[in-house]
């Protein structure tokens, strides 16, 4: 206890706390461009953490890794083209309350949930550190199967209306998973014979292409000429936002438990925690039970809060398991596991024990950082909602070449820009037949993780298939998919019954 | 007369000037940063490999030496780079085993080893299998009688397929004539999270992933894949060697340049590389964290390194 | 109406013959071998569930059970389509062109070009526009991130 304490008053120390706070700053700035992403920024950043103590090292590392989960926020909000994956369901409701002059209320939104969904993960995490990451270890590959199905059921409330297409798309999206090497045989799959797509399709480029390429071709095709933006009511008052996040607290707490529950799962992060938080608020405003007269796609704050949220809650999950057992939970947590090898440190269950000022240090940061975040953001909500005033197309070609340069810089090839150009026009055409491309998206994170785990768990067991059957989490999970597809059956029949009855 | 004395003297001069200069010209390398491509995953065991051993070059030349990521295609992309880029000494390539394991398991390959000359190989550390205290074995014996006892029963988690440690795995059931169950997962972490969850009987990492787990004493140490040398591991090392199997496998870590780099360029590499390596600053951070440190140029470096990847290959052959 | 709902159908055609690529590309892969499932075996899964349902939903177009949905490319108007299809031209060009011409001028090429495309206009404000994006996107990438093939 004494170490947790001697640690806090390190943090609180003016070098430490300025460090964690550049991070902070450096973490937005990296989340709001397309194209640079956390894992991205980490990797540069080791060289400069290097000539450091550990302590200050990991006060920006861990500052840029909570910031950039707000940052992308930002050009979700302000464009429609997230900075980052995991931000991408936050332009869905972000962007419509841009257009209706709400950037500044938006963003503050998302700042306030992001502070919170990352603080209270935190919080009720620290208590069970012990536990956390025995926790995760024992999911077992049956179990994350099951989840990452269960998880791909969000896409039935993505798809509106078409739940025929956004199946289709979802599906597309398991294909596009299934190209490269195959984990569980060594055999390349689906690559063209071409040596790129042996790693298999590039993630991050085909998220910029997805979301911020399509998008960009998406707005140049609708707009008529160079117009300006819609004018900002530029007065929105923290009060009232506080206010606001009070109204929706159960949205958010939703959004923190998906979140913080996601992060432990390992290959499923915080990407899918956006999405699914946002599909949840989709269905309630769909049923009516969330107050106010938006739809979707109008600007529903909550739709903006929820992913916000959800997505900084994965944090706790993703790092704990990290200092208490040296496994990663994504792969920003990865390059930071690299970096302590870097330092001649040993992170393992051991780490607490032999450096617990670092330890600490670096599990208190996680929670501040969420703190010097919400600072730094507020900070830039002014200077960010002026670019709105600049031509739309300019900010439009400028995204452009960000995200294409961007998906070169995400693993310096150039064939990373292929991917983005390629995913890119693909999005459009999906967006102009109506196929739902947050679902392709979904389809293209969950398929290694179904597939891989349930090859494996099968292989474990030699081809036992009631290895699905005697976990807890995985019932858990086959009782959620039953229901949900039955109430899905049920509802259907009786809409059905209810046409039936109209038409009599 | 002045004329031709004046140009005669200005002719020696020049002539002198440029006979001395010519070898300073030589030690002039490198003149700008030199770039050594990481093909693999940035936060991994060969990028922690070169950091450690870069950090301090600037002891050692005075222009910068940067680490640059270049990943997609499994590690290919960036080890073609390499390839394809001038044979001046300022691009090289920084790849352990799998440079010689990728080849056994894929085909048709866009390169092949002998479009690189080894500068030096700098580490040396090797696949170690691991288990959990509650499974009760102490030593390789035991798991060898478990494995006879049920065969293709007992699962073991490696990292890849294309793997070294996959290799190592293959050697054990090829020595003692036992059948297991090969489970891949996606890299050293999952592997070891997976052991720790007790879903796999045994896992064979590369070391030393999970040390920490096994001085914690979560994991039990069974056999090393070759010599290894953990000073912050307390209990003794058995080797393959010491417990019979007749396959000595490291996993070696090599700075590589492309295959037409001229012989001085390379030899001045090797003095860099060398000096870096065999310093006190390498040597200590490599033992700090688990692997030897160890240097072999040139000429030596490739011997090494077409043995290792001889007795890979042998192995290699023994999978279905 | 009709129209519509015949583009969708030509696009559901189109995913089902994308699904049997899938199955003619995996077709070398075994069965399942001693309780493993065979490689071949999820792609074919993803490939067919996408093929079956694109062929469900085309006949419930075609029979008028369903109603198409989509914003469509509108009788394939070439108003709508030009800036996106220009956008694509270009961005293909920098593609190709991004290994052989250094990156400083290629990319202040494409900046002014995109902006010219998406109809950036007086052309005082294309100009300054142009030199402002490409500084800022030189400072940034050559500058800080050492991009530079």
């Amino acid at each position: 206890m004494e170490h947790f304490l001697s640690a806090l008053g390190d943090i609180l120390l003016p070098l430490n706390f300025a460090l964690l706070f550049a991070g902070s700053a450096l973490g937005l700035l990296v989340g709001v461009l397309p194209g640079l992403s956390s894992p991205m920024a980490l990797a540069l950043l080791i060289p400069i953490a290097f000539g450091m103590e550990p302590i200050s090292a990991f006060m920006i590392l861990i500052g840029v890794y909570v910031g950039t989960k707000t940052g992308g926020a930002f050009s979700a909000i302000l464009m429609r083209t997230p900075g980052t994956p995991a931000a991408a369901a936050t332009a869905m409701e972000g962007y419509p309350m841009a257009q209706r002059g709400e950037a500044g209320r938006a963003l503050g939104l998302a700042i306030g949930a992001s502070f919170i969904g990352g603080t209270l993960s935190w919080l009720v995490a620290l208590p069970l550190i012990g536990v956390i990451g025995t926790f995760a270890v024992r999911i077992s590959s049956a179990d994350l199967a099951l989840i990452g199905i269960l998880a791909l059921a969000a896409v039935a409330s993505l798809s509106g209306n078409d739940l025929l297409k956004g199946l289709i798309a979802a599906a597309l999206g398991l294909v596009f998973s299934t190209v490269g090497v195959d984990e569980l045989s060594g055999v390349p799959r689906l690559t063209l014979d071409s040596y790129h797509l042996l790693g298999g399709v590039p993630f991050l480029a085909a998220i910029i292409g997805l979301f911020a390429v399509a998008t960009v071709l998406i707005d140049i095709s609708e707009a008529t000429s160079s117009q300006a933006q819609p004018a900002q009511n530029n007065r929105f008052s923290v009060l009232e936002i506080i206010r606001d996040l009070w109204i929706m607290r159960k949205v958010l707490g939703v959004g923190t438990v998906i979140g913080s529950i996601l992060g432990i799962v390992p290959g499923v992060g915080s990407d899918t925690a956006g999405w699914l938080s946002f599909a949840y608020v989709k269905r309630q405003v769909e049923l009516g039970r969330i107050a106010g007269d938006r739809k979707i796609g109008e600007g529903v704050p909550q739709g903006v809060a929820a992913p916000e949220a959800a997505n900084n809650a994965v944090t706790g999950g993703a790092t704990i398991p990290m200092l208490t057992l040296g496994i990663p939970g994504d792969g920003s947590t990865a390059i930071m596991l690299g970096a302590l090898m870097l330092f001649g440190l040993q992170p393992g269950p051991l780490f607490f024990r032999e450096s617990p000022d670092l330890a600490y240090g670096i599990l208190i940061a996680l929670g501040i950082a969420n703190l010097t975040t919400l600072l730094a953001a507020f900070m830039f909500i002014r200077p960010f909602v002026a670019i709105l005033k600049i031509d739309r197309a300019m900010l439009l070609g400028t995204v452009l070449v960000l995200a294409l340069v961007g998906s070169f810089a995400s693993s310096n090839t150039t064939y990373g820009i292929t991917i983005a150009v390629a995913f890119g026009i693909l999005g459009y055409f999906m967006h102009r037949f109506g196929y739902s491309i947050p679902a392709l998206a979904l389809g293209l994170i969950l398929g290694p993780v179904i597939e891989s785990n349930f090859r494996r768990a099968l292989l474990i067991t030699r081809g036992d298939y009631w290895v699905f059957l005697t976990s807890p989490i995985s019932l858990i999970c086959i009782l959620i998919i039953v229901f949900i597809g039955a109430k899905f059956c049920f509802d259907t029949w009786r809409r059905g019954r209810n046409q039936k009855n109209r038409l009599a | 007369m002045a004329y031709f004395i004046r140009t005669l003297v200005t002719g020696a001069v020049f002539s002198a000037l440029a006979a001395a200069t010519a070898p300073v010209m030589a030690q002039e390398f490198p003149t700008k940063s030199i770039r050594i491509v990481n093909a693999f995953a940035p936060g991994g065991a060969t990028d922690t490999a070169i950091r450690g051993l870069t950090q301090n070059s600037d002891q050692v030349i005075d222009q910068p030496i940067v680490i640059e990521s270049v990943t997609g295609g499994a590690g290919v992309t960036g080890i073609l780079k390499v390839a394809r880029s001038d044979p001046d000494g300022y691009t090289l390539l920084v790849a352990d085993t799998v440079m010689v394991t990728l080849p056994l398991f894929q085909d048709s390959l866009p390169f092949s080893i002998a479009d690189f000359k080894a500068v030096g190989v700098f580490n040396l550390r090797g696949a170690w299998l691991l288990s959990r205290p509650s499974k009760g074995w102490t030593s390789l014996a035991d798991f060898v009688e478990a494995a006879k006892a049920e065969p293709g029963a007992l699962t073991v988690g490696v990292p890849s397929l294309s793997s070294p440690q996959h290799l190592a795995v293959i050697a054990v059931e090829d020595a003692f004539d036992i059948d297991v169950n090969i489970v891949p997962y996606g890299g050293g972490a999952p592997t070891m999270a997976a052991l720790l969850g007790d879903q796999i009987d045994a896992a064979m990492p590369g070391a030393p992933a999970g040390l920490d787990s096994v001085n914690a004493g979560e994991a039990v140490f069974l056999v090393a894949s070759t010599e290894i040398e953990l000073d912050k591991y307390d209990g003794e090392i058995i080797s393959f060697m010491d417990a019979g199997i007749n396959h000595d496998l490291g996993i070696w870590t090599a700075i590589w340049a492309p295959k037409d780099t001229p012989d001085d360029v390379m030899e001045r590499l090797s003095d860099i590389f060398g000096t870096m390596a065999q310093s006190n600053e390498w040597t200590t951070f490599a033992r700090g964290y688990g692997v030897t440190p160890i240097w072999k140029p040139l000429d030596e470096a490739s011997a090494y390194i077409k043995a290792s990847s001889e007795s890979l290959s042998d192995l290699a052959k023994l999978v279905e | 109406m009709k129209a519509q709902s015949q583009q969708e159908v030509v696009t559901l055609m189109i995913i089902v013959a994308f699904a049997a690529l899938i199955f003619w590309e995996t077709r070398e892969f075994g069965g399942a071998t001693n309780g493993q499932i065979s490689p071949g075996a999820f792609p074919r899964l993803a490939a067919g569930t996408m093929g079956m349902i694109a062929v469900i939903r085309a006949v419930l177009l075609l029979t008028r059970v369903a109603q198409p949905s989509h914003s469509g490319v509108g009788q394939w108007a070439w108003a709508t389509l030009k800036r996106p299809f220009g956008a694509a031209v270009l961005m293909t060009i920098y593609t190709a062109a991004f290994e052989s011409v250094p990156f400083a001028p290629l990319t202040v090429a494409f900046v002014f070009s995109a902006f010219l495309i998406f109809g950036v206009r007086p052309w005082k404000r294309l100009l300054i526009g142009t030199a402002i994006a490409s500084s800022f996107l030189y400072l940034l990438f050559v500058q800080l991130l050492n991009v530079g093939v």
